[in-house]
């Protein structure tokens, strides 16, 4: 659009409207004045052909902003709905299994000979880390060693490993089985989790900018849209002056054609943006505030069990217990609470109000569980931590804060999974239809103008 | 654009629609003839298969390797000779009739006698992980002293007026210093160094240091350790032991005598070296482990306590002399050592008092 083209020289004075069909190849028309009167030719033909060319020029150029637009929020919004979203659901699904198989191991050797359901638990919960985790991996791509994957599926076996050794020691009452379990869990702590909160956080940036490229306002789409409308507006004003005609038919729908698209491409745009931004505000925002309210929760519970489990009376994980549950909550500026108020108006906001309400019965029982250990009963400690008790064990009051975190975080998946898919529908055929409607004002600025410059021949 | 440039340089992920930067291009270049689109989407370039991770055993929490120490080889312990404990005065008194204003009568006030013990150390003292209880030779000593304030439990609950608190090895002095139990029983060797520290009963259990290592392993005594690491609990005697061996072995401490024991079983040292009672309860753990001579220590067990309590400590001395009399030590010794160390059954340790 830049106007770099020394002008020719001009000669005369401006043509008056209607000499130009007289006109002969040595006059000169002058400098028109605005923008096109500066590409003079010297005659009216070639001021036609010169036309042509500005007007195709601006029908495909506002053809490639508006189909680059549209393909980069079409690809934006799959990125989103197709590619980071699930992977950052996936990272925090094999956070949160592995984390719950920690758990789940230190409560059942609390209880002695390991209870059948917390068997199946764990192996359930290795085997979803390991579906999530494939899923995860097939998605990245191999990333070679080092990466978070590398280090999850390096190690999950040897965690694996050293729980089945720690569960042959205790079958046979040896005391060195808590030693592997204590190792187990230090490995799931110190390696596992980290790598996997690590994942789940790369994944979750990747989904903001995935987010933010998908919702952005198509700024340059609309600056090209004006530009071209102003080379079409000025082309027709210019012909009218010059044939003495109305309309230009030709320019007319090509005028029409780029306004519809400018309308679609806005419309669609539009309609994903809102579509999208509900996603995450009442979808993928909530789950990832309830999931970190959940991993902390989790942590928190293996923490009492293995305060119990850790026969040296080693206070360590009491202390993180205790760090973990006031991050918790559901004081202001915690996790929960957090989780509940980036859950408002969503699906999941009433369960997670009500895992913010579950969290105190749950401290409650727990400080229980401190006084008969620390008063040296370490059997009703046991049973006040895994149950059976009477009026619920900690266990207990832990499952039904985590049951609603569980019940929220699958709400807003599913809100988000909606949401995100519309936004998706709303982009469908737009860049195909933009390439469409460029070539049709293309075709209809040939058409207005060649028709034009046959009357010369 | 072709397949082989594009996959050479980005990573399409699956599920993702072929990136319209070709389509874009050629619109603005006005050819629509190339709106061709070339989707590269490739794998993802193969890993480099050069460097694929080394698998390794994990460290349990809290172990550390040591430096060597700084002190001639050999010299330890055998510097200063500990002094003896308090002699008892009279005869026991009756259960439930403690004297009034001793630290006994306060201890029966209360109603539970407070030990702090190690739950980890099979033989000595540690929790049936099955029956959920505290045993060992350790627990049975406390057992006799809380009797000797309480009486016979009622209900034949042995524990029914002790309260156990699990601590390790490194929390010994402090539990006794801060108040919060009245005596530690756990295979603690009497030592000068701790005596400025916490007062000690008379010797109960004469260990010896030794060496655990794998049946395989080619060490037979502390003269093959060199560059070898070894292991024990930190703030033992035993770890500096380890420091101070000739051989200069790589001491590693471990918080627990069960961590040392997995780290054995996983080929992550050469050795565990402490008392033969503690390496008796690690072997019975492992077939595949053996206890190896020469002693190269004798350690004297005292059970620790406050010094501010020391009727508390001629109390617990008297009843350690009755256990030596009546025959209850060795029957102790019995149930609990016999199968690990051997089948005689040495006399109980002579006691030294130097007040």
């Amino acid at each position: 659009m830049s106007v770099s083209t020394p002008a020719p020289p001009k000669t005369g004075t401006t043509a008056p409207p209607g000499t130009t069909v007289q006109a002969a190849a040595t006059t000169t028309p002058g400098a028109a004045p605005g923008l096109l009167g500066r590409f003079t030719a010297r005659n009216t033909p070639a001021r036609l052909r010169l036309l042509l060319a500005v007007t195709i020029a601006a029908s495909l150029l506002w053809g490639a902003a508006a189909a680059w637009t549209a393909d980069q929020r079409t690809s934006a919004a799959a990125n989103v709905v197709a590619g980071t979203e699930p992977l950052s659901f996936d990272a925090q699904q094999i956070y949160q299994s592995l984390s719950d198989a920690d758990a789940t191991e230190a409560a059942a050797f609390l209880a002695g000979t390991e209870p059948a359901a917390a068997r199946s638990q764990y192996l359930a919960d290795i085997a979803r880390a390991e579906t999530y985790l494939e899923a995860a991996t097939a998605a990245a791509g191999n990333q070679g060693p080092g990466s978070e994957l590398t280090v999850l599926s390096t190690e999950i076996p040897v965690y694996t490993g050293l729980v089945e050794t720690a569960r042959a020691d205790n079958q046979q009452g040896l005391a060195v089985g808590a030693a592997f379990l204590g190792e187990a869990s230090y490995l799931m702590r110190t390696a596992l989790l980290p790598a996997a909160s690590r994942l789940y956080q790369q994944e979750n940036a990747r989904l903001g900018a995935a987010d933010q490229q998908a919702t952005g306002l198509p700024i340059l789409a609309v600056i090209v849209a004006l530009a071209a409308g102003y080379v079409l507006l000025r082309a027709q004003r210019w012909l009218r002056r010059r044939t003495h005609r109305r309309l230009n038919y030709g320019l007319v729908a090509a005028s029409v054609v780029g306004l519809v698209s400018l309308a679609w491409l806005l419309a669609g745009v539009t309609v994903a943006r809102v579509q999208l931004l509900d996603a995450r505000d009442h979808g993928s925002g909530p789950v990832q505030a309830l999931a970190k309210a959940d991993i902390a929760a989790l942590r928190a519970h293996a923490d009492e069990s293995l305060t119990l489990i850790n026969r040296s009376g080693d206070d360590a994980n009491q202390g993180d217990f205790a760090r973990v549950a006031r991050q918790l909550g559901p004081g202001p500026g915690t996790l929960l609470a957090e989780a509940a108020a980036a859950a408002q108006g969503s699906p999941g906001a009433r369960a997670a109000a009500a895992a913010a309400g579950a969290a105190p019965a749950w401290y409650a029982r727990h400080r229980r569980v401190r006084e008969r250990d620390d008063g040296g009963d370490y059997n009703d400690a046991v049973r006040l931590a895994i149950g059976p008790w009477p009026g619920g064990s900690s266990s207990m009051m832990f499952q039904r804060v985590q049951a609603q975190l569980t019940s929220a975080i699958g709400a807003d998946q599913a809100a988000f999974a909606s949401a995100a898919s519309h936004g998706q529908d709303a982009l469908a055929g737009l860049e195909a239809g933009m390439i469409v409607a460029a070539l049709l004002m293309a075709a209809g600025c040939a058409w207005g103008l060649l028709s034009r410059l046959a009357e010369y021949r | 654009m072709t397949r082989s440039a594009k996959s050479g340089t980005s990573r399409t992920r699956p599920g993702i629609p072929c990136p319209g930067g070709a389509v874009t291009a050629s619109l603005i270049a006005g050819t629509l003839a190339l709106l061709v689109t070339a989707c590269g989407a490739g794998p993802g370039p193969a890993a480099s298969r050069t460097a694929v991770p080394t698998g390794a055993e994990p460290v349990p929490q809290d172990v550390h390797t040591l430096p060597d120490s700084k002190l001639p080889p050999g010299t330890l312990g055998t510097s200063c000779v500990p002094h003896g404990s308090l002699r008892p005065v009279g005869p026991l008194p009756p259960p439930r009739h403690m004297p009034a204003g001793s630290a006994m009568a306060v201890i029966a006030k209360r109603g539970y006698l407070r030990v702090g013990v190690d739950q980890t150390i099979d033989l000595s003292s540690y929790r049936n992980p099955l029956t959920g209880q505290l045993e060992g030779f350790d627990i049975s000593v406390a057992e006799q002293i809380a009797q000797a304030i309480f009486g016979k439990p009622d209900d034949g609950n042995p524990n029914e007026h002790i309260q156990f608190k699990a601590i390790t090895s490194a929390q010994r002095i402090p539990v006794i210093q801060n108040g919060q139990v009245d005596i530690v029983a756990d295979s603690m060797t009497i030592t000068c160094n701790r005596q400025k520290k916490v007062d000690f009963s008379t010797d109960y259990f004469n260990a010896h240091q030794e060496l655990l290592v794998l049946k395989s392993s080619p060490v037979t005594g502390p003269g093959d350790l060199h560059g070898k690491k070894v292991c024990a609990d930190a703030g033992t005697t035993s770890i500096q032991q380890i420091q101070a061996l000739r051989s200069h072995p790589i001491p590693v401490a471990a918080d627990n005598w069960t961590d040392c024991l997995v780290m054995l079983e996983q080929h992550q040292i050469a050795a565990i070296s402490t008392d033969d009672s503690v390496l008796a309860g690690l072997a019975a753990q492992d077939p595949q482990t053996r206890l190896l001579g020469p002693t190269f220590t004798h350690e004297q067990h005292g059970i620790a306590m406050s010094q501010n309590a020391p009727d508390l400590v001629r109390f617990v001395n008297a009843v350690l002399e009755r256990m030596r009399t009546d025959g209850t030590w060795a029957r102790l010794y019995k149930q609990w050592f016999v199968p690990g160390l051997g089948p005689t059954v040495p006399a109980p340790p002579r006691p030294q008092y130097s007040g």
